[in-house]
């Protein structure tokens, strides 16, 4: 196409006027930003608060699971106490304890990131 | 530093307030964008409202080995064209073209009209085209974008958008050689 044929068809489709901007558009696009992080702010909460949830509840779990067959007082202190000074050990031995939850928690946590990442 | 950029990195830091000035800066084009394919104001208003909340969620995407212009375009006509897709159109969208030669003849009798019957005619011309030929013709014609932009931002080969454009443009004048029939018809009779 050659320059002059391009003007032709470009002063002939200046002559369109679209609707303009409509007034308060930047506004309501703001808004739908506002709107976004405040979701995002309520995913994170969320998230933590059920970090926080499961936490307790793991820590529940295990030191409930130290009561069951051969629990009893006297071993659950010197369980508590050998696990407290062993880093390892706790680890350990708080993974014995709830291994069955893992794969969920870990399923879990890995697909509330991603969306997050993502931005949803 | 262009200031651009530094916004653009003080929304990808978390600061959703830095995002007002891009939304300041490019909302006319955006809208403009959306309007001469949804050819609606309240579609066109929902497309462009959409396409920058997506822009804000995806920024971090966003490298600056392009534009963000062409960048933000890109998400504006998808938005747009999803939208236009799913809306179902009574009247078959133009595709045959007019022979080259008709061009000027076009032209020429459209400068006779009015500016009001100009604006009406080629309005009503842009509205029986397909919402991808109208993207076309408006950002090389009226956003004046280089081909390479166009190409970036539909997502098509540059030779392609070359080729559709031409096609494009054909068709624009065969709708408009189609309304203006009669005028056509009585400047022929008079020469």
């Amino acid at each position: 196409m050659l320059a002059n044929e391009h003007e032709g068809t470009r002063n002939l489709l200046r002559k369109s006027v679209p609707a303009p901007t409509p007034a308060g558009l930047e506004d309501r696009v703001m808004f739908g930003i506002a709107a976004e992080m405040d979701k995002r702010a309520k995913s994170r909460a969320a998230l933590s608060g059920l970090l926080k949830c499961v936490a307790i509840g793991l820590m529940a779990i295990a030191v409930a699971q130290s009561f069951f067959p051969g629990g009893t007082a006297k071993t659950l202190v010197a369980e508590a106490g050998k696990v407290t000074e062993e880093p390892s050990l706790k680890i350990m031995w708080l993974l014995h304890n709830t291994y069955f939850l893992a794969p969920l928690l870990g399923l879990y946590v890995f697909s509330k990131i991603y969306r997050l990442k993502a931005g949803e | 530093m262009d200031p651009e950029y530094r916004y653009i990195q003080q929304v990808m830091d978390g600061d959703a307030g830095a995002f007002s000035y891009l939304v300041a800066r490019y909302k006319d084009l955006t809208f403009a964008i959306a309007i001469r394919i949804l050819e609606n104001q309240q579609d066109a208003e929902e497309a462009v409202q959409d396409a920058f909340v997506q822009a804000f969620r995806k920024i971090r995407s966003f490298r600056s080995e392009s534009r963000f212009s062409t960048w933000l375009y890109r998400i504006v006509v998808n938005q747009s064209l999803t939208k236009a897709r799913k809306k179902k159109r009574v009247l078959p969208y133009e595709d045959m073209e007019l022979a080259e030669g008709r061009f000027e003849e076009i032209e020429s009798c459209y400068k006779g009209l009015s500016g009001q019957d100009q604006t009406n005619y080629i309005n009503l011309a842009l509205e029986r085209l397909a919402p991808e030929d109208r993207i076309l013709l408006t950002l090389y014609y009226l956003e004046e974008q280089p081909l390479a932009e166009i190409a970036e931002i539909t997502g098509i080969s540059k030779e392609n958008v070359k080729m559709k454009l031409h096609r494009a443009r054909g068709k624009m004048y065969t709708v408009l050689s189609k309304l203006l029939g009669t005028e056509l018809n009585r400047m022929q009779n008079v020469s």
